[in-house]
């Protein structure tokens, strides 16, 4: 006994999943410039699979045409086979939103065909899925039964017999249209004609007639993965913790769902931040016990985040957990009740936060014309290649970059500094498009022989450093 | 030059890249020339980046403002570096020109580099300037007196520290050194801009590029004040630029370019061989004698040629036509050529101008100084290459090459480009740009801001605003160089001398860097070799006729007046006609009702946006009709204009009223046409109005008499159509007409075999054809050659239009056939070699028919083929089980393998539906009275929103009886903006209108059409 799972229009259940507020709205699916799937919504409007995006809008104004990640596929596709997981440990992953799983033996728990049907339902329900569940003998029986429900199979499109795109063409052209139609060929002839997959067609397409399923493929059962990741695309970059928390709730509520089905915990956490325009920032949260508390993991990935603030606006968020068996403490019967381990490792995570850990880190030289332009980056041990001496006969100058408050002022005032000579401006302009950056340097000599590089920014005079 | 010391407040700037150094400048020559002009420079060098493709239009730019051109290149050396060239002399721009050349010719395109042999064999009459220290030594070995170091200074501190190095070695080597602005925009505003060339340049986006963008935005044109203060330490710098410039006294007025002389026999000179040449032709145009009048014209041309030196020009354009002819290749001169009864004598035209009593100033004239402009259409494809390649052989390969031709960035490449360089995803780069509007008109609703908003964007977003400021100054730079589809220069000597060559995309051919507007200003001779697919249609017509009709056909002397002729032109049964074939076209033909061939002239020059603009058409057409009396702004314009009616329709008409009215010399009138058929005429116009104002009123003309003249030639400021070439035409449209009238089957066939060309689908044309009567044959191996063929008045399609065929297998078909004729499908596959998608795509066009009648059968035969090895014998002749074609199957496989049909017209099929539903047929209309309500539906074949129509859209929908037009005004076709442009079938609901016999439905209602088979999308050419 075979169970096939089918998560029609998989990319757009994987939308609505990751975003649950676009459900009931029109939302199609934009794939090469096509609209691939529909909301109800959408469809009541007239929006059709092969419209173009401007002939879409043109119909349904307020449509929300999105092309999904890849990621919220994907993960949308792993909570699908998490479903089948865990109902067997026989599970095949088949082409995207289908799944099979053996059966067999389920009868204990699940009396009838129709119980475990509406059990699996509610497992794909409880992941954020809608799905189709099919039971047969075979694989193909239970997904032309997943597929087309009740219907007489002989008038279902020969398409249901899955052929081969180049096969497909071929019936096609014969006028090939239904599966009886295929039935009534003789399949040595259609052998002959599209070889070797032409006679299965046949064989299947009069098989499914005769209502078997002989020569069904056999189930090709894989071994359950242990990755758990869900993710997100933001539409317009975050800036802020409290924002980011929002949306990290949701994912791990997803990941936790998934983690349920296969009874499963996490016992830790890896935050991927993809930041605008490009970029990752990466943060691990060890979490001190495999917990499913969706709210202390929100909490700890909160401060984790707060503690290694990504440098610029976040636009899409990938959450792994690592998945364990979830924890059983065995509590004392004397000793006062300990706080559970998430609770005290957010306590310490919170502690973390106002002391700055985020802020060690090596400093790094932008490709910019700004002068200050640099970020943090984690630090890393040296690297144990040999020095290597500075090409040329140039004199390497070495600048001390000052606190940015020292004014040229206040240097004169407390060093008696006088400028003997100088040079410059030296004007720098950068970065219109986003921040504008404008500055008029000079290099100036004082009395005492030192040289500093001195800043002017809407007349307002401040030392940056001094040349060593 | 100047040792230093006095700082005077002049300066000449002599490093300048425009947008014409190509993606490394972001201002036009003549914006730069603008901005040099309000500081008050004393010279400015255009250097752009290897080439001098600029030049022309600076140079044009600065004579209009009294600034001084000079010539340079900034031009890539071996190791990465650059030199700074300036022409010195005549001998030192011909150099430059030779080593931009080599620098181009002998290197991958787009990686021009000069070798240091280059330089050292055309050094002479150049002056460099050099900013690397590495370059110093050689440069200066090279350049002993002409080598200058060059500072520049853009308040930068890395670019100080190489300044200071090279004055070091300046004054170690006792070189000048030269103050320049290293200027990449005219203005500092144009900073942005020039940063996202950069990052085009780079295949970068503005966030990635650092420091690959400049560091500030100083590199605009400096003026002497502000180069006096960066030099204050350095007066003699400036003082050199200035002296400089002084000594590069070279411009681009003199060229030292010669047309080539043209072989005459001993003892003779070229005008003595023109002048025999000519009155020779004449001759046998207009008979011997000759009558006086021709004489004279004849005369006073010769003599004109003669005084200008243009014998050599006219011989060498004759020398093009007799090669033309010698191999069977229809040759017609255009253009305002056709207004020289020397070119009519010599064959290069076929308009005779006296008879048509055309202006010959137009053409020619003394005070213009420039050269005259012959146009020779020839037929598109293998025959202009054939003469291309001829005068590529006669004047050698530095002899003659292609003009170019400058792509500009327009509204979708613009968009596309910046998206990438600002960052935004394709996705949206993508919607963006393809909501560009797509036709000539654009209302408020097409605006930009319209269009982001219905690509869900808002156009307040920083990132969008951006993309919108930098697409409005994109536009119109030069985004790279093409090869003009015709214009040839030639000279005497070496054409490399006189501007650079490159090599172009296609194999075997040479282009200079300049277009051919360039040339002209520059007194270059060209000829354009026009590819025109309906000359390649007539010439294809001549044999078809001779074998099939018995009949020789010259076009020279087809039968004039026709009656067959201008019944079919005054019906507006014009498809697939030249000129006359377009919608507004056919619904000016019935009102015009053409009996003449002059009123073909007419009718080819009416339908212009000059005249529609201008308000001519319905006048001429009223008076025509007698519905309004001819009248006349001024009794010295009726001679002018008598023959249109008092309406000026031609640009000759509108010199001719400057001279008269106006009292305008031959050259003012020639100025004042110039300006009329200029891009940016208005302005000009606006010069000439007080001028001819004032003419007219020293003649006695009326103030509104004045006013009413002046609104009509300003009419023409949009497009004036001259007549000389609405003739030339009207003898194509001619031909074209008479043809279709009479041998429908033979023109149809060339039509197909030459198209794409003209307004229709071969769909079209092909049902078109059928309603004169023509048996049109579907593909068939037996019978099919890979063009299309005439069997005996039918028509059969050739094979290369069974979608996917390639040639080589359909002409392997042809070949094998001719040797023996296919006895099974079999035998067909293993002697045309045919792979398996051939024998499908032939079998679904219905092409195997022959073998099997019904089209699955045959299909069903070649997939049986599939398993057989060569020795294998023929597979068993196995009935099919297969269902044959329905009606509507063959429909659907005719139009996704042919793109046409042989059988009933998708609509015909429909007939029975379409007639409950209350839709009338296109034949049908006429019988229906004037504002009737009606229903049409049809096929959308053309769907139009011309400039001119003040956002009227205009559809044409076909079925199995003809066509019905549709106009849809502006709102109506906002309302149903998707349902117009999406559908492919459309039913429209309107009222029914009928004018001087023009039917036409102003629509109302607008629904597609879903059922049936017929061609999934529209054919039409939005």
């Amino acid at each position: 006994m075979i169970a096939c799972l089918w998560a029609p229009s998989l990319p757009l259940q994987a939308l609505l999943r990751a975003e649950p507020e676009l459900r009931g709205q029109a939302v199609a699916i934009l794939e090469q410039g096509q609209v691939t799937a529909m909301t109800f919504a959408a469809a009541r409007q007239e929006v059709r699979p092969g419209m173009t995006a401007t002939a879409a809008l043109a119909v349904c104004p307020h449509l929300t045409l999105r092309t999904p990640a890849r990621e919220i596929v994907r993960a949308a596709a792993a909570a699908l086979a998490d479903v089948a997981y865990g109902f067997s440990p026989h599970v095949e992953a088949a082409e995207p939103g289908w799944i099979y799983f053996d059966a067999s033996g389920l009868g204990r728990l699940h009396e009838t065909a129709q119980d475990l049907q509406k059990a699996v339902l509610a497992a794909a329900q409880r992941v954020g899925l809608s799905v189709r569940v099919g039971i047969g003998s075979g694989k193909f029986a239970a997904k032309l039964r997943a597929r087309w429900r009740e219907v007489v199979v002989g008038v279902l499109p020969v398409e249901a017999l899955e052929p081969s795109p180049e096969a497909a063409s071929r019936l096609a052209r014969w006028g090939v249209r239904k599966v009886a139609d295929l039935a009534a060929l003789a399949p040595p002839a259609v052998g002959r004609r599209l070889g070797e997959e032409g006679a299965r067609l046949a064989r299947r397409a009069r098989a499914a007639i005769g209502g078997q399923t002989r020569g069904d493929d056999p189930l090709c059962p894989a071994p359950a993965p242990l990755r758990f990741e869900e993710a997100i695309e933001l539409d317009w970059a975050l800036y802020d913790v409290e924002s980011l928390a929002f949306v990290v709730r949701g994912l791990l509520e997803r990941l936790v769902a998934r983690l349920h089905c296969r009874a499963l915990a996490a016992s830790a956490l890896e935050v991927r931040l993809a930041l605008d325009p490009r970029g990752m920032h990466e943060i691990q949260v060890p979490l001190r016990a495999p917990t499913r508390q969706v709210a202390t993991m929100t909490t700890l990935v909160r401060l984790a985040v707060a503690a290694q603030p990504p440098d610029r606006g976040v636009t899409g968020i990938a959450i792994v957990a690592r998945p364990a068996p979830p924890a059983t403490d065995q509590l004392s019967l004397f000793d006062p009740v300990p706080p559970p381990p998430e609770t005290l490792q957010a306590t310490v995570a919170r502690v973390e936060a106002i002391v700055g850990p985020g802020h060690v880190g090596s400093p790094q030289v932008l490709d910019s014309h700004r002068p200050d332009a640099q970020r943090l980056i984690p630090f890393a041990p040296p690297r144990t290649a040999a020095a290597t001496a500075p090409a040329g006969p140039h004199k390497v100058v070495a600048l001390r970059w000052l606190p940015p408050t020292e004014e040229l002022d206040a240097l004169a005032k407390v060093q008696g500094a006088r400028v003997t000579a100088h040079a410059g401006p030296w004007r720098l302009s950068a970065d219109w498009w986003r921040e504008p950056f404008e500055r008029d340097y000079y290099e100036v000599r004082t009395v005492s022989g030192a040289i500093y590089l001195v800043c002017r920014n809407l007349e307002r005079w401040q030392v940056v450093g001094m040349f060593d | 030059m100047a040792g230093g010391g006095d700082v005077r407040l002049t300066y000449a700037e002599l490093h300048c890249q425009s947008a014409f150094s190509f993606r490394d400048g972001a201002s036009l020559p003549e914006d730069l020339v603008g901005r040099a002009a309000e500081l008050g420079l004393s010279a400015l060098a255009l250097t752009d980046r290897d080439g001098i493709y600029g030049a022309p239009r600076f140079w044009k730019a600065a004579r209009a403002v009294g600034l001084r051109p000079l010539v340079g290149a900034d031009v890539a050396v071996p190791g990465g570096g650059r030199l700074l060239l300036l022409c010195e002399s005549q001998r030192g721009y011909k150099n430059l020109c030779r080593l931009l050349s080599r620098a181009h010719l002998e290197n991958p395109r787009e990686r021009p580099c000069a070798s240091w042999d280059a330089l050292e064999e055309n050094a002479a009459g150049l002056v460099a300037l050099c900013r690397h220290p590495a370059l110093v030594d050689r440069t200066a070995a090279l350049w002993p007196r002409a080598t200058a170091l060059e500072l520049s200074r853009h308040l930068l501190p890395d670019e100080e520290r190489l300044n200071q190095r090279l004055l070091a070695r300046a004054r170690r080597l006792s070189l000048p050194v030269v103050a320049t602005g290293d200027v990449r925009y005219a203005r500092a505003d144009r900073r942005r801009l020039y940063d996202a060339l950069t990052c085009i340049r780079h295949l970068t986006t503005l966030d990635e590029a650092g420091t690959r963008l400049l560091p500030n935005c100083e590199f605009h044109l400096p003026s002497p004040a502000e180069m006096a203060a960066r030099f204050h330490d350095l007066p003699e710098a400036i003082a050199n630029a200035h002296a400089l410039g002084e000594r590069c006294a070279f411009t681009l007025d003199d060229l030292g370019y010669r047309f080539p002389p043209y072989p005459v026999p001993e003892g003779r000179t070229q005008a003595a061989h023109l002048r025999q040449l000519a009155q020779e032709g004449a001759r046998r145009r207009y008979g011997d004698p000759l009558p006086a009048r021709v004489h004279r014209q004849l005369e006073h041309e010769l003599d004109l040629i003669t005084r200008l030196d243009l014998a050599g020009y006219f011989l060498i354009v004759w020398d093009l036509v007799e090669f033309a002819r010698s191999r069977g290749i229809l040759v017609q001169g255009r253009g305002s050529a056709a207004n020289s009864a020397v070119c009519y004598a010599l064959g290069i035209t076929a308009v005779d101008p006296i008879g048509m009593e055309l202006l010959f100033e137009r053409f020619l004239s003394e005070a213009r100084g420039e050269w005259p402009d012959i146009d020779l259409d020839l037929p598109s494809g293998d025959p202009r290459e054939e003469v291309i390649q001829y005068v590529y052989r006669r004047y050698g390969r530095h002899g003659a090459a292609m003009t170019a031709e400058v792509i500009t960035y327009r509204g979708r490449s613009a968009v596309r480009d910046l998206g990438k360089v600002l960052g935004l995803p394709e996705e949206l780069i993508d919607r963006l740009a393809k909501l560009l509007s797509p036709f000539e008109f654009t209302d408020d609703a097409d605006s930009i801001r319209a269009q982001l908003s219905e690509a869900g964007l808002d156009a307040s977003a920083p990132r969008v605003k951006l993309l919108l400021e930098l697409a409005a100054q994109i536009e119109g730079l030069p985004r790279h160089l093409s090869q003009h589809s015709g214009g040839m220069v030639v000279t005497a000597g070496r054409l490399d001398e006189v501007v650079p060559l490159e090599a172009a995309a296609m194999p075997d051919r040479v282009v200079v860097q300049w277009d051919k507007d360039d040339c002209a200003d520059l007194k270059i001779v060209k000829v354009d070799l026009l590819g025109l697919g309906m000359m390649a249609v007539l010439a294809d017509c001549i044999p078809l006729v001779r074998t099939h009709a018995g009949v020789e056909l010259d076009l020279a002397t087809l039968p004039p007046g026709d009656p067959a002729v201008y019944d079919m032109l005054q019906r507006a049964d014009t498809v697939g006609l030249f000129q006359v074939e377009s919608r507004a076209q056919m619904s000016c033909l019935p009102r015009l009702k053409p009996k003449h061939f002059y009123d073909i002239v007419v009718e080819v020059a009416i339908i212009r946006p000059g005249p529609i603009q201008g308000h001519s058409v319905h006048p001429y057409l009223n008076r025509r009709a007698g519905r309004e009396p001819i009248t006349y702004a001024h009794p010295s314009l009726e001679p002018i204009l008598r023959r249109t009616l008092g309406v000026p329709l031609f640009q000759e008409q509108g010199m001719r009223i400057a001279m008269e009215a106006a009292g305008f010399s031959a050259a003012q009138a020639e100025e004042l046409r110039r300006a009329m058929g200029h891009k940016r005429s208005r302005q000009r116009m606006a010069e000439i109005q007080d001028r001819l104002l004032e003419g007219m009123r020293k003649r006695g003309i009326s103030e509104p008499a004045c006013q009413q003249i002046w609104q009509q030639l300003m009419a023409f400021a949009d497009y004036g159509f001259p007549e000389s070439h609405a003739a030339s035409f009207a003898l194509i449209v001619y031909a074209s007409a008479y043809l279709k009238a009479h041998h429908p089957a033979i023109f149809t066939c060339a039509m197909l075999n030459n198209w794409p060309l003209g307004f229709y689908h071969p769909s079209t044309l092909i049902k078109d054809a059928e309603r004169h009567g023509v048996d049109v044959r579907p593909p068939d191996v037996t019978r099919s050659n890979w063009l299309c063929t005439v069997e005996q008045r039918a028509l059969r399609i050739g094979l290369k239009y069974v979608g996917g065929l390639p040639e080589a297998a359909g002409r392997r078909i042809e070949d094998e056939r001719a040797r023996t004729p296919f006895q099974s499908l079999e035998e067909l596959a293993r002697r045309a070699a045919l792979r398996r998608c051939d024998l499908e795509a032939l079998a679904e066009a219905g092409a195997l028919g022959a073998f099997d009648r019904d089209r699955r059968a045959a299909l069903w035969r070649v997939h049986a083929l599939d398993g057989a090895g060569p020795l294998d014998p023929p597979p068993e002749p196995e009935p099919s089980p297969l269902a044959a074609m329905t009606p509507d199957e063959t429909l659907a496989a005719d139009y996704a393998v042919l793109g046409l049909t042989c059988g009933p017209h998708p609509m015909a099929l429909e007939r029975t539906a379409l007639a409950r539903a209350g839709v009338t047929r296109a034949c049908d209309l006429a019988a229906l009275p004037d504002r009737a309500s009606v229903r049409v539906g049809g096929v959308a074949i053309v769907r139009q929103r011309p400039g001119t129509a003040k956002g009227f859209c205009f559809v044409t929908l076909e079925d199995e009886t003809g066509f019905a037009n549709v106009i849809i005004t502006p709102k109506r076709f906002q309302g149903a903006r998707s349902t117009l442009l999406g559908a492919a079938v459309l039913i429209i609901d309107g009222t029914l209108q009928k004018q001087d016999g023009v039917i036409s439905v102003r629509g109302r209602r607008f629904a597609p059409w879903r059922s049936g088979a017929g061609p999934e999308v529209s054919r039409d050419f939005r």
